[in-house]
């Protein structure tokens, strides 16, 4: 066969010419441009490669699409007061610098110490963290603005700057312990995907409307490649959590824990608790709990001070500032208690303003004990017994109404068995009819003793009496706002429920009226200038667990109402421990006072000036 | 005076007596495949960088289509069919003129990018001149003078192209100058590109394969220096060869070209449908990777189709170069078919990921003023030399058949 002329044909006819010389030219040519049509031929069979694999190109358009997901968190709502306008709670952005992994070519070591003296950090650190972090490490939260603005100034690599949201009280400890506080999630709530959530009071109460929504986005690579388009833009609206509006105002709260703070100075009183409460509908205008905590700092100030509880020999409990002793603390209400049993006694048809009582001339026997009056009486009035505050005369009272319609009485009003508040850890006592209460349980019960109450409930069931017998529980909450301010909720004040008759309410109100607007009542100190106001005065003796009563150790509770014809508002209050004077009259007595002169004003009701007032002014 | 210059001067005077402007020859045919298959692809590139360019209305204004660029493409296309139109009548003596002169008048062009209130800085490179109402990038001037620099030259030296030092040596000097100043821009692709049409050149010149491994063992230095001493070719090699490491910061091209190629199937997203411009995973959509956005949008259709129609081109250029007799014309045509060929399949397998990231624009397909102008320029005169051939042979049929 003719290799050598086989080639030569297949030559002549690829180029068309005989000339050896030029044929060989083209024949290059022709290898070349065959060449050419090859690597075409190849691009074809690569675009094919890629576009007839069914699989591959489903996971392409998925991908091209999207470059991933983020989880966006909705802003926690505010809290705002009952105008609307005052803030208690807000969520503030607080950037943190993150790295997020550098292009390959920047040299670490020197980003570090870029980082660093940007930040003010130790270089040493921020190398470690970026050199074994890889592609993300936290390197400084709460970063300033001029910081944030240096970095840019410096154009860092791989660093980007994350906000988190921080929550921030502007009022401080005002209202702390009601208000709870925020933290960042645990594990197992991580995985539930929260990542932060309200741990006590109202934060915690409301938890689920106020922190919003966490959702995954999908995210698109923009154009310039910065940022991201998500893929519904105003999604981050809808994820915001509600507004909360509280009952709280913010004035009356100031009011309330200023004259308790003065008042625990004037007094050398470790601790003390108040709370305003609207006397027809019980909504919480103001609670007080203090020592108090800011919840700004939750974390640090609500570990327990061992050493101090040791020292002042007090339950653990009246000192935690992060506690909420309002609802949290039951004790013995003492001669507050005695507007219970006055209600009871007048309900059951038992007895009426005008029955004599025997006041046993102030010192009277209860199973082997004595017991003794401040104010010694003998055969009184129940008025009069009321308004000298007769524990003998009361123990009296109590025996004629006996021991289960006394227990009745005391569950109508719901004394230790809470009182329903939307806020959390409400303790009730739930005390039941012992073998002990048949005997003397119900006639200590008479002047306060024997059963637990906390401030809240005692507060609630004066608020009963001034709204006519119809009980309401006390509502923190108001309504719920969008971030937008539309009006979402309106939280009602729950079920109301007739415990007393309005004649019975209207007689207990005379009687506490007496307390405070009477020459000799024991609350006299308590009635403000240019309104009417009634009241009870209870100093109750400190039961320590495990100790028993103290010698030495007061709680002074004032629990009142005004004005006394039209109440507006009622304010109970305890001052823990006075040490100054031991009488509620002198210590808890005068708070009331300042706290409803200066309350009424805001809430509309303007000072009525009669001349004794004008003369006691210019004595 | 030099003596390069003075015969400049000469050439020029000589230019004034001949006739610059030539008639088509009588009995010329025009190559229709070729004429078509072009034409297809300008439709088809014009579709397509509408659709790259669309969203690319400045933020903040009233824009919603942007119809700017498209606009732009359009008159592209049409100062192209002047300059096809001008390159149709060019008579042989400027043609020859041209091979001579183009490639030493791209050199000051080349500098002039380096010119402060004229040179336009961009992307990391100088490869532009702002010419006020237009901007022009004198790489693209250079390709076509190396291109019919290396005809007039390979033809010319035919005979002693075996011996390195007189048959390649000179014309190594020239290009190493004009490669030379691309590399200071840097443009990287217009190395690779008028580099591998040199070798190509060479080699169907008739030199001795040992030669062209020299020069190819010579280029591969000279990559190796540049990814030695220039980071970010480094990273587009790393890129190229790791496509996934994305977030190192490297193979962003690669890694989105091939997603967006294979999220085109077989039928493609349809046009203007594709998101990888839209979305901005590639910058330079509509001119360095617009062949990716046509793989997106249009499928393996159309991609077939298109490089089919490139196949076409360089099927009738090489038919072109068997009807020439003449060594100098050969040798253009060939070269000037190249010069559709050659940059069309480096862009593709770019875009295709098969060869490491560099900026190639794609003849007819890519946005971008002066490419289309030398492109279509280069399209007339494969044109005009076509119908001169024709006619001659037309004559002789004529001659023959007349007797």
């Amino acid at each position: 066969m003719d290799l050598r002329g086989t080639w030569v044909r297949i030559s002549r006819v690829v180029t068309g010419t005989d000339d050896t010389a030029g044929g060989g030219v083209v024949l290059r040519m022709a290898f070349v441009t065959a060449i050419m049509l090859g690597g075409l031929g190849w691009v074809v069979g690569q675009a094919g490669w890629y576009q007839f694999d069914a699989e591959g190109v489903r996971t392409a358009r998925h991908l091209s699409a999207s470059v991933g997901s983020e989880e966006v968190q909705g802003r926690r709502g505010e809290i705002r007061d009952r105008t609307g306008r005052r803030v208690l709670a807000m969520t503030v952005p607080d950037p943190e610098v993150v790295y997020i992994g550098a292009p390959w070519d920047v040299d670490r070591i020197e980003l570090s110490y870029t980082l660093a003296s940007a930040l003010n950090l130790e270089p040493g650190d921020v190398i470690s963290s970026i050199v074994t972090a890889g592609e993300f490490a936290r390197i400084k939260s709460h970063v300033t603005p001029e910081q944030i603005q240096a970095l840019g100034v410096m154009k860092v690599d791989g660093i980007r700057i994350d906000t988190k949201p921080r929550r921030f009280y502007p009022n401080g400890d005002s209202l702390g312990p009601v208000l709870g506080f925020v933290s960042q999630a645990d594990k197992t709530e991580e995985a539930r995907g929260l990542h932060f959530l309200g741990r006590m009071g109202v934060e915690a109460q409301y938890d689920a409307i106020l922190r919003g929504e966490v959702r995954d986005v999908t995210l698109l690579r923009s154009k310039d490649r910065d940022g991201y388009y998500k893929d519904a833009l105003g999604v981050a609206w809808d994820l915001d959590g509600a507004d909360l509006v509280l009952n709280v105002d913010a004035q009356l709260q100031e009011i309330l824990d200023g004259e308790l703070l003065a008042q625990m100075d004037a007094e050398s009183a470790p601790a003390a608790m108040g709370v305003i409460l609207d006397a027809r509908t019980a909504e919480v205008l103001a609670m007080s709990s203090l020592p108090a905590v800011d919840p700004n700092r939750f974390e640090s100030a609500c570990k327990e001070d061992k050493a101090k509880v040791a020292e002042s020999g007090l339950p653990a409990l009246l000192l935690n500032p992060c506690a909420n002793k309002v609802v949290g603390y039951p004790f013995e209400p003492g001669s507050i208690g005695k507007i219970v049993t006055v209600a009871t006694a007048i309900e059951d048809g038992i007895a009426t303003l005008d029955t004599i009582l025997e006041g046993h001339g102030g010192s009277c026997q209860l199973g082997g004990r004595t017991v003794k009056d401040v104010h010694a009486v003998g055969q009184v009035t129940l008025a009069e017994a009321f308004k000298f505050s007769s524990n003998c005369a009361h123990l009296d009272l109590a025996m004629k109404i006996g021991p289960d319609r006394m227990f009745e009485g005391l569950k109508r009003l719901r004394i230790g068995r809470t009182t329903g508040v939307d806020l959390p850890g409400e303790v009730g006592s739930s005390f039941q009819e012992s073998g002990d209460w048949k005997k003397t349980g119900y006639r200590t019960a008479g002047y306060g003793y024997g059963y637990t109450a906390t401030l809240l409930e005692m507060a609630n069931a004066v608020a009963t009496i001034t709204n006519d017998g119809v009980r309401l529980a006390p509502r923190i909450a108001r309504e719920l706002r969008s971030s937008d301010g539309r009006l979402l909720r309106r939280f009602e004040s729950g079920e109301s429920k007739r415990v007393l008759s309005i004649a019975t309410a209207q007689q207990v109100r005379d009687v506490m009226r007496l307390v405070v607007m009477d020459e000799r009542g024991t609350g006299k100190r308590g009635r403000p200038i240019g309104y009417s106001a009634a009241g009870k005065t209870g100093t109750a003796r400190l039961l320590i667990p495990g100790q028993g009563y103290s010698e030495d150790k007061y709680l002074c509770s004032f629990i009142g109402f005004a004005p006394a014809e039209n109440p507006r508002i009622v304010v109970a209050l305890t001052m823990v421990n006075p040490r100054v004077h031991k009488l509620a009259g002198a210590v808890a007595a005068p708070v009331f006072k300042n706290v409803v002169q200066r309350s009424l004003p805001i809430l509309g009701l303007m000072p009525e000036t009669t001349a004794e007032d004008t003369q006691v002014a210019k004595r | 005076m030099g003596i390069r210059a003075v015969r400049f001067m000469s050439s020029i005077r000589r230019l004034r007596h001949a006739r610059p402007w030539a008639p088509l020859p009588a009995g010329g045919r025009f190559d229709l495949a070729l004429f078509g298959a072009a034409s297809a692809l300008m439709g088809v590139g014009t579709m397509v960088v509408f659709s790259a360019t669309i969203h690319m209305g400045s933020e903040g204004t009233e824009e919603v289509l942007h119809t700017g660029s498209l606009l732009r493409h359009v008159i592209s296309i049409g100062g192209g069919a002047i300059v096809f139109f001008l390159a149709l009548h060019a008579s042989r003596n400027v043609i020859r003129w041209t091979s001579k002169w183009l490639v030493w008048m791209a050199v000051p062009l080349l500098l002039a990018v380096w010119l402060p209130g004229m040179g336009r800085q961009e992307l990391g490179a100088s490869r532009w001149i702002n010419l006020g109402f237009m901007t022009i990038q004198p790489s693209e001037v250079a390709k076509v003078g190396v291109a019919l620099f290396l005809a007039r030259y390979l033809a010319n030296r035919k005979s002693v192209l075996r011996d390195w030092k007189i048959g390649l040596l000179p014309g190594a000097g020239v290009l190493a100058v004009v490669l030379g100043l691309l590399l200071l821009q840097p443009d990287v692709g217009s190395v690779v590109l008028i580099a591998g049409l040199a070798v190509m050149m060479v080699m169907v010149g008739g030199t001795r394969l040992r030669y062209i491994a020299y020069l190819a063992l010579t280029g591969a230095a000279g990559l190796g220096g540049i990814l030695i001493f220039n980071r970010v070719k480094f990273a587009r090699l790393v890129g190229w060869l790791y496509p996934n490491l994305t977030f190192l910061g490297v193979g962003h091209h690669p890694h989105f070209a091939m997603r967006l190629t294979t999220a085109g199937g077989p039928i493609g997203q349809g046009l203007g449908e594709g998101q990888g411009h839209s979305l901005g995973f590639l910058t330079q959509s509509s001119t360095d990777f617009i062949f990716t956005v046509l793989s997106e949008e249009l499928g393996f259709v159309g991609v077939a189709c298109v490089v089919m129609l490139y196949m076409v081109i360089a099927i009738r250029g090489f038919a072109l170069v068997r009807r020439c007799r003449e060594d100098f014309v050969r040798f253009a045509a060939f070269a000037l078919t190249l010069l559709l060929v050659l940059p069309t399949l480096i862009h593709m397998m770019v875009n295709l990921g098969m060869l490491p990231t560099k900026g190639i624009a794609c003849p007819f397909l890519s946005f971008g003023g002066t490419s289309m102008l030398v492109t279509l320029g280069t399209l007339g005169l494969l044109q005009r030399i076509h119908l001169e051939e024709t006619a001659r042979d037309a004559q002789n049929v004529r001659a023959e058949a007349g007797g």
